[in-house]
């Protein structure tokens, strides 16, 4: 059953998750990975050239929005109606949330040189680190290892 | 998956086209991984076993697997071993970029962009695959964060928007539901329907 989405602004070509940190957590990390400018990875197929291509990786950590109301783990409370969470509302004129489940986004890396398009991406936790291996395509195939904290 | 034997393995899932690009497939391989040791490592030096090898194993069709592009795979059913090297094919989920084919393809789904793309579950064990998820939009990388049973699965699409998809059981109900549950079941035995599994609840994509 579908039980959720977020949207980017790109196409995202790669996922992967860690594992979720406790049982009844709302999930693991996920990592993205993508370029905004992915069209020019299609023109530079077309005309067989290697574009510049920018791409991202970015790591989403999933927490609950729980208004106005005490609770433990991984919730953000808001004592008083976000903005912010009034965007992205289909079918409801008040602008309140019909869902409960949030992405807070941090950017891990972003790079030019990396070849026209991204490819996959792949994540593990190494002891207080997590490493993040990103794959390019085209003639460069760039290759892009990060480490992050846990 | 990896085998604890003495030869370490690392099974793969992998998409492919064979024929052409209108029929695509799983292929299982098996890698075999090279002893590691410091002379192997410091000098690269490979082993005479099959340490480093790739071998297939089997190739898994289905009629589900209308243009697979994004594959993960699941510890839970698993195949049962097989009798050479008691080695199991996992159970994996799978996306379908596009679900039609030919100019159903190029009307509806290209041209027209209507999400008819799907996720599918391939279940080893059973030999038979299942649609769990419709109406996406061109997917492509999916992945898990729970590779146990697969509780999360979330799926990217090309237009940019990664979907979530969840698996709820029911494993116990309150008095007052089971007494409701008890008499809706009875209706539906009388009814001559099909009783409910405890196979994991099938929605639609929720529009939200």
């Amino acid at each position: 059953m579908q039980s959720s989405y977020f949207a980017t602004t790109f196409p995202v070509t790669g996922l992967a998750a860690l594992p979720p940190p406790s049982p009844h957590a709302l999930g693991g990390e996920l990592f993205i990975i993508g370029s905004p400018k992915h069209h020019l990875f299609d023109s530079a197929l077309r005309k067989e050239a290697e574009a510049v291509v920018p791409v991202s990786i970015f790591r989403l950590r999933p927490f609950y929005y729980v208004f106005n109301r005490t609770t433990a783990g991984n919730d953000k409370i808001y004592s008083k109606d976000d903005e912010r969470l009034k965007t992205g509302v289909k079918s409801n004129r008040k602008g309140m949330p019909e869902r409960k489940r949030w992405w807070e986004v941090v950017t891990v890396w972003t790079g030019v040189d990396f070849g026209a398009g991204p490819g996959g991406i792949a994540v593990r936790e190494v002891g207080s680190d997590v490493i993040v291996v990103g794959v390019g395509g085209g003639k460069k195939g760039g290759l892009v290892i990060c480490s992050v904290p846990a | 998956m990896e085998n604890e034997g003495a030869e370490r393995v690392i099974r793969l899932l992998v998409i492919s086209y064979p024929s052409n690009i209108e029929n695509g497939v799983v292929e299982v391989i098996d890698y075999h991984l090279p002893p590691a040791s410091f002379l192997t490592n410091m000098f690269g030096i490979k082993s005479s076993e099959r340490g480093g090898e790739l071998s297939y194993v089997a190739t898994i069709q289905s009629s589900y697997f209308t243009a697979p592009a994004g594959i993960v795979a699941v510890k839970d059913q698993p195949s049962f071993p097989s009798d050479s090297d008691s080695m199991q094919i996992p159970s994996f989920y799978l996306t379908n970029t596009y679900r039609h084919k030919g100019l159903r393809r190029e009307l509806v789904e290209k041209r027209l962009q209507i999400g008819r793309a799907d996720l599918v579950f391939y279940n080893a064990k059973a030999e038979g695959s299942l649609q769990v998820g419709f109406g996406l939009e061109t997917p492509g990388a999916v992945t898990t964060d729970d590779t146990e049973e697969g509780l999360r699965i979330y799926v990217a699409s090309q237009n940019g928007v990664v979907n979530l998809f969840e698996q709820f059981y029911i494993d116990s109900v309150s008095p007052s539901l089971a007494i409701l549950t008890t008499v809706r079941k009875t209706t539906l035995l009388h009814s001559h329907t099909r009783p409910s599994t405890p196979n994991p609840t099938i929605n639609p994509p929720n529009p939200q």
